[in-house]
């Protein structure tokens, strides 16, 4: 199954991509963080004037497929990103830079495409649905 | 939604959703806090990088006058978000049942 929607592109549109992102009735994290954190990217580094960001979802009876679509942008390629360096002292520890390195980690795989000719950045992650524990053998 | 309430030990207790639109009401609660804290995150759902940036600046602050926050009754969930991050090393996180 598979629907689309335009979300403007500010903070506040957060809530309602995460229950546009809802797969029957349930609402999973990794799927909430992965857009939150790619959308928040794209508000911080897209282009300000641009209207809306396009996102949409294909459901399988085994997964969730999502793409988030950003117009009239530079090129970033968010599988490329370094990893944050998690192992450092807390002193030396910065805000930042967590958001894509979790992303990686949280979703069972994260695709960009880059379509020179529009400018537009196509970034699709899946998430495979939790299975239901299996019934206990007699 | 994020819900932050101040106990009268000065404890913390987070609820609803800590995304990257409530990083201005959390940082304020977050600086007000001194010593070591006690943070109850069993009503906590959800927490994005956004919030763990809040978490990370306050514990910074915290143990450079000698205190901390010890994060309790985390989910699942939030707890791999921890271990990915690295946040397990840097502070004292307790599950729901008190595991750590």
């Amino acid at each position: 199954m598979k629907r689309g929607r335009a979300f403007a592109r500010r903070l506040e549109s957060l809530q309602a991509m995460f229950g546009f992102a809802a797969t029957r009735g349930e609402r999973l994290p990794a799927v909430e963080f992965a857009i939150e954190e790619l959308f928040t990217n794209m508000l911080k580094y897209g282009h300000p004037g641009a209207a809306h960001v396009w996102i949409d979802i294909h459901e399988t009876p085994e997964s969730i497929e999502v793409t988030l679509i950003d117009r009239d942008v530079q090129p970033f390629d968010p599988t490329q990103a370094a990893d944050a360096a998690v192992d450092l002292p807390l002193q030396q520890r910065e805000p930042g830079g967590l958001g894509l390195h979790l992303t990686r980690r949280l979703v069972d795989s994260l695709q960009y495409e880059y379509l020179g000719a529009s400018r537009e950045s196509r970034i699709r992650f899946r998430v495979t649905r939790p299975q239901p524990p299996a019934a206990s053998e007699p | 939604m994020l819900t932050i309430d101040t106990g009268p030990d000065g404890s913390l207790r987070l609820a609803g959703r800590f995304d990257a639109s409530q990083v201005a009401p959390a940082q304020g609660a977050f600086d007000r806090v001194a010593g070591t804290v006690r943070v109850d995150c069993s009503g906590l759902e959800y927490i994005s990088s956004a919030g763990l940036g809040v978490l990370l600046k306050a514990q910074k602050r915290l143990t450079g006058a000698g205190g901390k926050l010890r994060l309790t009754g985390v989910n699942r969930h939030i707890r791999d978000i921890f271990v990915y991050s690295g946040f397990d090393q840097i502070f004292e996180i307790e599950g729901p049942g008190g595991d750590r």
